[in-house]
This record gives structure tokens, sequence and C-alpha cells, in this order.
């Protein structure tokens, strides 16, 4: 059995990846801006005995070398190996998307062609002619998709495995004719190439000549490398000045404007589109979210409602879970090793190294799901690229790209996407310094460590307390913004906005629940795996060498002692708070798993604790019920005007929380929570920034975000009466 | 002629020249290129959104600035001249 590789290429938005979820059967996140996937994804399928893998390009509008996106694109299908290529088009949009089809097709490589949206075309009155344009496409296959309702899938299959079988064509004879003088340059070219033992092997000899006629910069720095490539470069440029004398352009606008000329000629061959339509709904939700006045108080009241629900609902949650963990779960535990006649030190370590440990986690995935959830909706319903839009010009008076404002909102998920996100970006200078500030959006991995803090000692003013929070981590990323277009990339302007605003659409239940899914179980795994992992390997530092009876004598508690003499000055110089910190380094969540062990742990009792299981049922039960009630009751309260009785404001608060408001002034406490915010980003994080842009800026994004981290805690310290 | 930038929003404008090679690339890839008519959703102080065919692209001011656009009478039809090589 044969195995092949396909790539799907197509524009943002044209509905590649549910086409590659119906082909491969792989969930995966479906989303609504462009420039959406940029990791590499991969799924199988086996039809007709014919096993094939898909490989799903990053959406881009075309392969001309200007975004990374646009270079991963083309260097997987020239470098490939690629058997066929699925071109995924939105039949709404044919004009614009046959652009990147035609630069597909112009790498000969075998095509078809994918109508997708075909439902959406036919709602506007919008008639393709398949037939025709397979014909003016040099003979390619064309298929009908609706790929969000797997219509047409099936016969995709079929025709992909008839074409890589070598039962029908890919269209493979299309060539532009781009005239009578461009055409003998690009004969020439292209003759030479043939010729050419090592290009002939790489690169298909028409489509290099025509990339070297445009003067493609990577391109020509590739085939400079080639023995012989310096004296075909020079060719090439002789031929460019050539052209440029007798059309007074160069070659690369006029191979783009003949491309152009090609696709608009074809299109009114093969489209009927009724005349001009009024204006759609999401025209007119667009002249209120992204007009003048409103739009940036609408933005600002989105993120409002965000951390109110984040905060709010989800803590009578977070209580349930704690409950749960704390009482039921540590109970059984106890029983169960109890009963196997377990030493001490095992129970010891099951109890307070590992159901502490992960238990404290837990206890914050409902802030987790919530905000995904809302994410997943901003993101979903096409508001995302609304935002982008609206904060452009705020973004710029920073010296930030508007675009850059959609890495740094998913910076509040988590870091590791959000710094790959920068890919979107087109410019090195954008990404770069959009990178370097990513790491002072607060993740939602910080959150759990301000819910904590808040709970022990500002319970009545949580929201002020994480809305202050995450403004400081905005703050403080605009600040850097300025000081770096001062000193770094002086004279360097963000490169200019242009941006694809995909139509509204009603988030489906399904797309949400992946999405969160998809977040929350990344979640989960890391605290199964790595905080277990941690928690164990703690409980191991803080009991050894055997026998210790206080912790701060253990191997861990010597090096957080050394580690607190610099954190003294402000206000939190413990070996506790020092090693918590330590710890965070791995992930920021990892803070609260090494509190609960050193705080908690330190108080353990190796006794059954009291309770039944009617009682336990109730914890779990009831108890879920309860929060559910008290979630709505708080989700109305954020309607402004509308309070329902408060009733005693219950204090919510966990073990953990009362124990550290014996360990920390209120002062000092506010000074961790801000060295929380801003220092050193998880080791993925740090991990991320380095594939991305290399060692030297991951190196100086630690060391400057340790030495704000201590200032303005220092600072906050002394202000507030250290 | 004048910068997008300028443009009111609700007129139907024709590009006649984008500035800049990258720009130009760009728009062009996005199916926006000199003769292109679009429709002007939006147009102030944030920025233009541009209308064309079933896409909407949103220009920040300063890119806005650099694409030149004649303002269409509402009996001018689309004035694109015609592409002259395909041959169905």
């Amino acid at each position: 059995m044969n195995k092949y590789t396909v790539a799907l290429a197509g524009n943002p938005n044209a509905g590649k990846s549910s086409i590659f979820n119906a082909l491969t059967g792989q969930h995966q996140h479906v989303g609504n801006w462009p420039g959406k996937t940029v990791e590499k994804k991969e799924g199988t399928f086996t039809h007709r005995g014919v096993e094939i893998a898909v490989v799903d390009l990053p959406g881009t509008y075309s392969l001309s070398a200007f975004s990374p996106e646009e270079v991963i694109a083309r260097d997987f299908l020239i470098e490939g190996p690629v058997d066929a290529v699925i071109n995924v088009v939105d039949a709404t949009n044919l004009e614009r998307n046959l652009y990147l089809t035609v630069q597909i097709l112009e790498m000969g490589l075998p095509l078809i062609l994918v109508l997708n949206m075909v439902d959406m075309a036919e709602e506007k009155g919008i008639r393709i002619d398949d037939e025709r344009l397979s014909a003016l496409l040099g003979g390619v296959p064309i298929v009908r998709t609706v790929g969000s309702r797997r219509v047409g899938i099936d016969r995709l299959k079929d025709v992909l495995v008839q074409v890589l079988t070598g039962q029908a064509t890919g269209g493979s004879s299309f060539h532009i004719d781009y005239g009578r003088d461009l055409e003998r340059e690009i004969a020439a070219l292209q003759a030479r190439i043939a010729a050419h033992p090592q290009l002939r092997e790489r690169y298909p000899a028409r489509w290099l000549a025509i990339k070297l006629l445009e003067g493609e910069e990577d391109l020509v720095a590739r085939v400079r490398q080639v023995p012989g490539g310096e004296a075909l470069v020079a060719a090439a440029r002789a031929a460019a000045d050539r052209l440029t004398r007798v059309y007074g352009e160069p070659p690369d606008i006029l191979i783009a404007d003949r491309r152009y000329g090609f696709i608009h000629g074809l299109v009114r061959h093969v489209l009927h589109q009724p005349r001009r339509e009024g204006l759609t709904l999401s025209d007119r939700i667009d002249r209120i979210v992204a007009s003048r006045y409103l739009g940036i108080p609408i933005f600002l009241l989105v993120m409002y409602l965000l951390f109110e629900l984040v905060v709010n609902v989800s803590t009578p949650f977070l209580d349930w879970v704690d409950a749960v963990f704390t009482g039921p779960i540590t109970r059984w535990a106890y029983l169960l090793l109890h009963a196997l006649a377990a030493p001490p030190w095992l129970t010891s370590l099951v109890v307070d190294g590992v159901i502490a440990g992960v238990g404290s986690i837990m206890t914050f995935l409902p802030g987790l799901m919530i905000l995904y959830i809302f994410l997943a909706i901003l993101e979903d319903s096409g508001y995302m690229a609304r935002a982008a839009f609206v904060m452009d010009k705020v973004m710029r008076i920073f010296g930030l790209h508007g675009k850059a404002f959609i890495p740094m909102i998913l910076g509040f998920g988590c870091n590791v996407p959000a710094v790959y996100a920068t890919r979107t970006l087109e410019h090195a200078r954008d990404r770069l310094l959009t990178g370097l500030l990513i790491p002072f959006m607060s993740c939602s991995a910080r959150l759990p460590v301000y819910v904590l803090f808040g709970m022990a000692f500002f319970p009545h003013r949580m929201t002020l307390l994480i809305w202050s929070l995450y403004v400081t981590g905005i703050l403080v990323a605009v600040g850097t913004s300025v000081l770096a277009n001062r000193f770094l990339f002086r004279g360097m302007p963000p490169s200019l906005f242009v941006l694809e605003l995909p139509p509204y659409r009603m988030p489906t239940w399904y797309g949400i629940w992946t999405h969160t899914w998809e977040h929350t179980r990344e979640f989960v795994v890391r605290a199964g795996t790595v905080i277990l992992l941690i928690s164990v390997i703690l409980w191991f530092l803080l009991n050894l060498p055997w026998g210790v009876d206080n912790p701060r004598d253990s191997y861990f508690g010597q090096v957080s002692e050394v580690a607190a003499i610099g954190l003294r000055p402000l206000g939190f110089g413990t070996w506790q708070a020092a090693g918590s910190l330590l710890t965070g380094f791995i992930a920021k969540e990892v803070v609260i798993t090494t509190m609960g062990q050193i705080y908690l742990g330190e108080e353990a009792q190796l006794e059954v604790p009291a309770g039944s299981w009617r009682e336990d049922v109730e914890t779990i039960v009831v108890g879920f019920g309860r929060a559910v009630v008290e979630a709505a009751r708080r989700m109305v309260n954020i309607v402004p005007g509308v309070h329902l009785a408060d009733g005693a404001e219950d204090e919510m608060e966990t073990a953990l929380a009362h124990v550290l408001r014996g360990a920390f002034r209120p002062a000092a406490a506010l000074a961790f929570v801000v060295f929380v915010l801003l220092y050193v980003p998880c080791v993925a994080t740090l991990a991320a920034i380095r594939q991305e842009f290399g060692l030297r800026w991951a190196i100086l994004s630690v060391v400057y975000q340790n030495s704000v981290a201590w200032l303005l805690a220092f600072v906050v310290y002394r202000v507030l009466g250290g | 002629m004048m910068p997008l930038a300028l443009c009111p929003p609700g007129e139907r404008v024709e590009v006649v020249h984008i500035r800049g090679r990258r720009l130009r690339e760009r728009l062009r890839s996005m199916g926006i290129t000199e003769g292109t008519v679009g429709h002007v959703l939006q147009g102030h102080g944030l920025g233009v959104i541009l209308k064309v065919g079933n896409t909407r692209i949103a220009i920040g001011r300063g890119a806005a600035h650099k694409v030149l656009v004649r303002v269409l009478t509402p009996d001018e039809e689309n004035p694109r001249p015609l592409a002259s090589q395909v041959r169905p």
C-alpha cells in the first residue's frame, strides 16, 4: 500500500480547518481570525485502500514570502514531498482566493480545487461555472463542499485518490501567458535552470525563473549558495533591468499585474454574481462595533465583563472543588492507605505531596474554564479581528501594530501559544517587540495566585485587585514598548495595518466546547504530569536528608533560604516564599502547589479526618448544586443596576488562604503578587521565545523581566508601608 | 482623487494608486489593486473598512493614507478595464 502526502492550502477564513477535520476526523480548533493555523497540523486517513497523510498549511493570501507563514507554506510545497495539493477556496470570495490557487498551480503541483461554503454562495445568489473554471485552470478537478456540515467530503476523497493514483490530472498543464517580452526572459532563465543539475532537482524550472525575475529576496539568496548560482542571479537581474527599461516598472509589478489580470478576466467568465448587494448584518454590526466613538468603549466593556465573569462566577465552583479535595478525596486516601497498612511516610507522600499539590491546582480549574469559554466566544464570533482594528491607533501610539493585540490577548490565556501567534505579524520588528511584551500579559496560570492572595487578604476587593494586576501588566508592557521604540527600534515604526474582517458568526456550542476543552485538557494534563512530578520531587526535597523535622533544614529549604536574601527588601524574604517562586520557574501555577506543600504540609496531622460517606456525597453533590445557584446569582449581579439581595457576603476561603494570612503582611502580600505577575515566565514560554527570536533575546527577556519585577515589588512594598 | 483615509463612509470608490511595494503586494493578495471598486463602510480616525465583493478589509489609518482613491458617482458602473488574456 502506498502512502501519499497531501498539502491543504487556502486563505485564512476559507474554512480550511473544517475540511481538515472532516477529512482526518481529528478534533482541532476551528477559529475565525486571519493567520490562525500557525503550527503545522497533520492527520491521516485511508480511502479505498490508499493511505493519505494531510498536512495543514498556514492560511495565506499568497505565496510571495512576505510573512513567515507564506514562507512556511511555500517551502513545504517546494520541498515537500507533496504528491498533491488540496486548495480550499471560499466560494463567496472566488476572485481573491484564486490568487493563491494560481501561484500554487505555477509550481506545477497537481491540485484539487475545493469550492467551500457553497451553501453561503448560493444564498447570496452567486453561481460558479465549474466546468469552465476547471478548463481555464488547466483541467484541475473541482469539488464543491460545505466543510462545516461535511458535505462533499466523500467526493473529495474519491477525486483525491484518482489524482494520486494517476487516474485524473491535477491541472499540471497550467501556465499564465505573461506576454511576449516577459515570456522571452522567462524562457531564457528557465533553460539555464533546467541545465543546472542541482537547481533542476530542487525547483520547478519555470517557477524559479519567474521568482528570480520577481527578485524574491530569500530565493535569490538561496540560489546564490549553489555553485553557478551567482551567474544565474546576475542574468535574472539583467533581464529585470531590461524589462524595467521597456515598461517603466519592475518585473515583480508586471508579473503580479498579469497574474491578477488573468484572474480578473477568468472570474468574469465563470462567475455570476448579483449586482451590488446591500449591507449585510455583519456590516451593520460593524457600524456600531467598529465605529469611531463606540469601538473603544465597547472593547473596554467586553474586557471588563470578561474579568467580572472569571472572578465572580468561578469562585463558588472553586470553593466546591476545594471542599471535595480537602474533604472526601483526602479522607478516602487515608482510608485506603490505612487499609493497606501503608507506612506513615507513604501516607504523607500521597496526602501532603500528591493530593495537596494537584488539589490546589484543580481548585482553579473553574476560573480557567470560564476564561477559555469567553476567549473562544470572542474568537469564533469574529469579534477579535474587530478589536484589533479598533485598537490599532491606540497600539500605534505605543509603537505597536494593531494585530499585536491578538497575540497579547491570547497571552491572557497562556503565554506559549501567544508567543507563537506573533508569527501573524509580517515584520520581524513587530514580531520581536510583541514577543518581548507577551510575558507581561498575565496568563491564566498566574490567576490562581492572585485569587488565593485576594481571598486571604482582600476578600471584598477581589475584582479590584485582579483588575489592577492585569492593568499593571499591561502598563509595564506599554512602558517597555515605549522604551524599546526609543532605544531598540529607533526610526522603525510599526508596519501598516491591513486585516480581513471575517463575517460575524454565531459561535457554535461545538466550537466553543472543542476550544475550551482543548485548553482545559492541556492544563489538566500538565497538572496531572508535570505538576504531579514536581509535587513528588518537592516532597522528597522537603523531607531529605532523611528524617528532617523542620522543612527549613531540608535541601529545598536550604536553597530557598539563600534565594530569600535577595527578596528581603521586598517584604517577603522568607524561605517559603522564595521556594515557591523558585518552583514557579517551571510553571507559574506551581507556585501554589509549592505553597500548599510548604505551608499546609507543616501542619499535617497523620490521622483519618472525621466524616461519613453520607457527608462525602453531600459535599460533592449538594455542594455542586449550591455552587451553580451561587454562580447564577453572581452572574445576574454583574449587570449594573440589578442587585439581588446580597445576603451575608460569605467569605470563601481555602485552608491555604487562612495560613497565608499569618505568613504575610498585607503590603508584602501585594508586593508578592506583583512579583509573581512580572517575574520570568515559565520555562515553556522561555523556550518559545528562544525558538522564535533566538537565545540572545530569551536571555535578555529573563534579565529584564526579573529586574522589572524586583523594582516594582520593591516600590509597592515601600509605598504601602514596608 | 484623495487618500482613502479621508474618504467619508458610505462612498463607492475606485482604487487609483497604492504607494509602497509591500502594501501594494499585501493588498493585492487580499483582492485590492489599482482599479478595484469598493464600498467604504467605516472611515474615521481609527481607520477604514473597505468592502470589496464579499470581503471586508480593515485598513489602518497610516496605510489608508497610502491608498489613493477616486470617489465614484452613483451611476458609474464598474470602471475597471477588461483583462484580455483569458480565452475561454
